[in-house]
């Protein structure tokens, strides 16, 4: 496996293989994946020091990203989901890059919703 | 037709995906939290034939979802595949453990899903034709049962003229009494509770055990000698014992064979005790025995027999009446007081077959 910085932000191929090819899906997934705005919902409950409902959001992050083939998020929220089932503190660090690593694959599911918007190969 | 899943989970984009995968093959029914699953499911509005159970979920988790449906009678059967996450410790040995059958990992691939739930839903299909086989075949077990002990009930009609429209009336006789009882509130319940068709369908078999008596003394015109008298007797616990080499081969004995022991063994006890074969009294004796009991007697006195010709209904209704508490249960004989009429009219157009047309046996 390719370490965390290089791993790519999506992985449309492996993503739409999931769904049998169905674009239709696709868009949809990943509209919902932009509503969810998991990552201030995150920031949230860390700040609330509502440190379950983090780890159930981190869960669900790991889970949908997983699915939609996003790697690099997949990989960093697996991290993150164990660091804080052991109940390990977030660093401001480590939050800053999760949190990058956060907008530069929404930035690549914007831009691969902009191409199927386009009836662009993905 | 297609089968039904049902897939839960919190998170909207895996059930997309999931319903995707399966779409094609199936009807997709989901749930976003485990409440809402166990709504559909308990309420009867679906029947899938496969779950799909996130573990992880907000709320109810998957795990006590899972408990849920294996702790219902409707559900238990349904087979169960949990979803977990590929690093997920230990979470599918327990689930599996908790009675899934088996469990999916996420990321999803979609071969292995869909190859995981079509032998799912296979292995169910199987299970669910066992099942009904196995029903089926003890159901036709039961009914060659119930068939052979009808015809051992006609073997006894041709060999003796009186019984074979007595056996037909007592059990019209009994269908009465007992839908009499019905409506009393001492009954009621007790007959509601063991079963009381079958117990109707049990009564016609009450002499069965006089297959064993010698024509010479069950023919008898007259009166018996005490040695006969003993022998006749016999024909109580003989229809027990060959009700009894019918249950050896069953593991459970049925509603059905239970009212045609008690019937055999006991309709010739009486409610003070001086009856045979075990000397029970009051309710120690079958209700079953109770009411073939009253009904067998009225129906002897009524009709003709090889040794007493026919007596007139009051007066068996006042013989009936002078056995209350003595032969006879008390809240019984009043019962029969109350249809007396019926009685009348049910003995009167079953009438026994002419004799002559009947050949000799001897």
């Amino acid at each position: 496996m390719l370490p965390l910085e290089h791993q790519p932000y999506l992985d449309t191929k492996e993503g739409l293989e999931r769904i049998r090819g169905n674009k239709q899906v696709y868009k949809r997934l990943l509209d919902i994946f932009f509503q969810k705005n998991f990552i201030a919902q995150f920031k949230d409950e860390l700040k609330n020091g509502d440190l379950s409902a983090a780890a159930q959001t981190a869960h669900s992050i790991k889970g949908t990203a997983g699915n939609l083939s996003m790697p690099a998020l997949y990989q960093a929220s697996i991290v993150l989901d164990k660091k804080l089932k052991a109940g390990e503190v977030i660093d401001a660090a480590s939050l800053a890059e999760y949190e990058a690593i956060m907008a530069n694959t929404l930035l690549a599911a914007q831009e691969a919703l902009h191409m199927l918007a386009n009836g662009d190969e993905i | 037709m297609k089968d039904t899943i049902l897939i839960i989970d919190d998170l909207e984009n895996n059930r997309l995906i999931l319903r995707e995968i399966l779409q094609n093959d199936y009807i997709i029914t989901d749930a976003s939290s485990g409440q809402e699953a166990l709504d559909l499911l308990f309420q009867g509005h679906i029947a899938p034939q496969a779950i799909l159970l996130d573990i992880i979920m907000p709320g109810m988790d998957g795990f006590e979802v899972l408990t849920r449906i294996k702790c219902n009678w409707k559900t238990r059967s349904i087979p169960v595949l949990i979803i977990t996450a590929d690093n997920s410790e230990g979470n599918e040995s327990v689930g599996l453990k908790m009675g899934a059958t088996d469990y999916i990992s996420r990321p999803f691939n979609p071969e292995v899903v869909k190859a995981r739930v079509d032998n799912c839903i296979q292995l169910q299909h199987y299970r669910l034709h066992l099942e009904s086989l196995v029903e089926q075949k003890t159901r036709e077990v039961a009914e060659t049962h119930e068939r052979i002990l009808e015809v051992m009930a006609t073997i006894i009609e041709y060999r003796s003229y009186e019984s074979s429209a007595h056996i037909r009336r007592t059990g019209v006789l009994c269908a009465l009494l007992i839908e009499y009882l019905l409506q009393t509130p001492k009954y009621r319940d007790q007959l509601e509770n063991c079963d009381y068709p079958s117990m109707i369908k049990a009564m016609s078999l009450h002499d069965i055990g006089k297959v064993a008596i010698p024509d010479h003394i069950l023919l008898k015109p007259g009166k018996l000698t005490p040695e006969e008298f003993e022998v006749v007797k016999q024909h109580t616990v003989i229809g027990d014992r060959i009700i009894d080499s019918i249950c050896e081969s069953l593991s459970d004995i049925t509603p059905y064979l239970r009212h045609c022991k008690d019937i055999c063994r006991s309709h010739h006890e009486r409610w003070d005790g001086a009856g045979y074969p075990d000397g029970l009294a009051g309710e120690e004796i079958p209700l079953s025995a109770r009411i073939l009991s009253i009904v067998d007697v009225f129906d002897a006195l009524a009709s003709s027999r090889c040794y007493k010709p026919p007596f007139p209904y009051d007066y068996c209704f006042q013989l009936i009446v002078e056995g209350r508490g003595t032969q006879f249960d008390p809240d019984l004989v009043d019962a029969v007081i109350s249809v007396q009429n019926e009685f009348k009219n049910i003995h009167a157009e079953i009438v026994d077959p002419v004799v002559e047309s009947v050949p000799a046996p001897f």
